[in-house]
């Protein structure tokens, strides 16, 4: 195996841990709909190809609610303090249970839903007039794919080619009550998006040795057309207790139950 | 008598030639001196469709990203775009202020014979519970340019022009100062009319009406209906007994009836307030026609006074 996957694996194991002891501190934090986030996140912020801080490159997440596994990325890039981490969602934090815009290295209040892309459509116009390389990411969930808003800026930065922006969709396939195929039914999605005049591209979301090098090659990409990366992911990745669990977005875990979660975890460490 | 959008898009042209900062954004909505940014200044002008939500969050992407940017359209149909304006636009804007400005146009019932879609009374009172948000409603042509040419500092901010020609109150050189939000247009002895908009013009109207009886009324503009300085505001008016709130939106809900009915509390002023009953007006007709069925007369408003 190479280096650099076993290096991005093992920041994905540390990612998961930090994320249930956040969800430990804070229950009410959406911890299905972030665990579904982590692989993706880990290699994005750790694969070396991508500033996920917002210093260079820019970060936008649509999904927001399930966003709160980047706080342990940004504390530890030192963007926000471990002492931070340890108050999420206590009187006075910093961090509340959905990443705002007055956490330093988050830019966007994607709490809302479905208006990410057409952000960072305005970003990426801009990018592009100033004649700047950099890149775009925006981070949604699928069933952010029931809002208009999503088509508006579909349409928009194919229209307008903004190869430089390039929307990752964690594919989760659940809403908040239930399967996305039992509620309006977006397969097939990738294909959507090639339709509309978008490079499309489908990966596993938890499988680091694809995604890795797919990440790597498509944020870079500039082909005329905006990219989007169809992750396919488990909501509530790794605990059973969530998996397939069609409530699993309203569902908090127990202390018990996060700490065998967390002892599993470790001994694969 | 002239569109207040033309003016005010003339003004952002011209600062356009000066100006590589400056981004336009239509949501299909056009004007004449958008033509002339369309042509002239192609890389930083996007008709972005019938799309008002996205219209927004570009919008906000390019201001975050430092551009000074103007978004036209249509005031019913911003309405659509609430949340946007709110989540994507006015929560980043407290931490980190940008710099947008839209300009919409059909304020109220100015699309007289469209029916109920496309008049706007609820603009105001929606769009004024955002913090952040600041409200200018130009009363003429001269106004808007004026608003246009001034307020290019960052700041989130709604323009409310009429769909139609307004006549004009202002000359071209007279001096705005927007910071106060109101204009004093007369002083009188025992009524003041507080109004704002294409409305200036039809007090205007009363004002003559009453001098003719030899009755001099007072006339306010208060053309920044929610920011405006409210010390000063209400020292003029407690010279009065009596006020009346003039406005093309909900008589009792009405931004203008709803922020001088605030300010006035506790005083001996009395208050009458003329606008339109709330519901939706689906039949089609000149404006005067719906003033008259709303009870906005000359004759109703002298008598009151």
């Amino acid at each position: 195996m190479p280096d650099i996957i076993k290096f991005l694996k093992n920041k994905s194991m540390e990612l998961y841990k930090e994320t249930l002891l956040l969800h430990k501190r804070a229950p009410s934090t959406r911890i299905a709909s972030a665990l579904s986030t982590i692989d993706l996140f880990s290699v994005l912020a750790y694969g070396g190809f991508f500033d996920i801080t917002n210093k260079k490159d820019r970060f936008i997440i649509s999904k927001a609610h399930g966003c709160f596994s980047l706080y342990p990325i940004l504390a530890e890039k030192g963007i926000i303090s471990k002492n931070d981490l340890e108050q999420i969602g206590r009187e006075g934090a910093l961090l509340g249970t959905i990443p705002d815009c007055n956490v330093p290295g988050i830019i966007n209040n994607g709490g809302a839903l479905a208006n990410g892309l057409g952000i960072a459509c305005g970003m990426a116009l801009a990018m592009k007039l100033k004649g700047k390389p950099d890149n775009i990411c925006v981070f949604q969930g699928d069933g952010e794919c029931n809002e208009g808003s999503v088509w508006e800026a579909v349409i928009f930065a194919a229209f307008h080619k903004l190869d430089n922006l390039l929307l990752i969709i964690d594919d989760n396939k659940m809403s908040m009550l239930g399967r996305q195929k039992e509620i309006l039914g977006l397969d097939p999605l990738s294909e959507k998006f090639r339709v509309f005049g978008w490079n499309s591209y489908d990966v596993d979301g938890h499988n680091v040795n694809e995604l890795y090098p797919m990440l790597e090659k498509i944020v870079q990409e500039r082909l005329n057309k905006p990219k989007v990366l169809v992750a396919s992911t488990v909501k509530g990745k790794r605990i059973s207790s969530l998996e397939n669990n069609c409530l699993c977005h309203i569902i908090s875990m127990s202390s018990e139950e996060i700490d065998n979660a967390l002892a599993e975890i470790g001994d694969s460490l | 008598m002239k569109y207040m959008r033309d003016s005010f898009l003339e003004s952002v042209y011209q600062q356009m030639s000066y100006n590589g900062k400056i981004f336009v954004l239509s949501a299909d909505v056009g004007a004449p001196a958008l033509d002339k940014i369309r042509k002239d200044y192609p890389s930083r002008f996007i008709n972005t469709g019938i799309a008002e939500q996205n219209t927004i969050n570009v919008a906000t992407g390019l201001a975050m990203e430092g551009y000074q940017v103007y978004v036209y359209g249509i005031a019913a149909f911003f309405l659509r775009a609430a949340d946007q304006i709110r989540n994507s636009l006015l929560l980043y804007h407290q931490y980190s202020p940008l710099n947008i400005n839209i300009l919409s146009t059909g304020k109220g019932i100015s699309y007289e014979t469209a029916g109920p879609t496309h008049h706007c009374l609820e603009d105001l009172p929606v769009f004024s519970a955002f913090p952040g948000f600041e409200i200018y409603v130009p009363s003429d042509a001269t106004m808007a340019r004026a608003m246009a040419a001034q307020l290019i500092q960052n700041g989130v901010r709604y323009f409310c022009c009429d769909g139609k020609k307004v006549a004009l109150i202002y000359n071209d050189d007279f001096c705005f100062d927007l910071s106060d939000g109101y204009i004093t247009r007369n002083s009188g002895e025992k009524s003041c009319i507080v109004t704002m908009g294409g409305m200036l013009s039809f007090a205007e109207e009363i004002l003559k009406v009453m001098r003719s009886k030899g009755i001099e009324i007072g006339l306010i503009d208060l053309f920044t209906p929610t920011e405006f300085d409210k010390d000063k505001l209400l020292s003029i008016l407690n010279n009065y007994s009596k006020v009346i709130t003039l406005e093309e939106g909900y008589r009792e809900e009405g931004v203008l009836s709803v922020q001088i009915q605030k300010l006035i509390t506790g005083t001996c002023i009395k208050l009458h307030k003329f606008g339109f009953d709330r519901k939706y007006i689906f039949e089609p007709g000149p404006r005067e026609m719906h003033y008259k069925n709303a009870g906005i007369t000359i004759n109703n408003i002298v008598n009151v006074l």
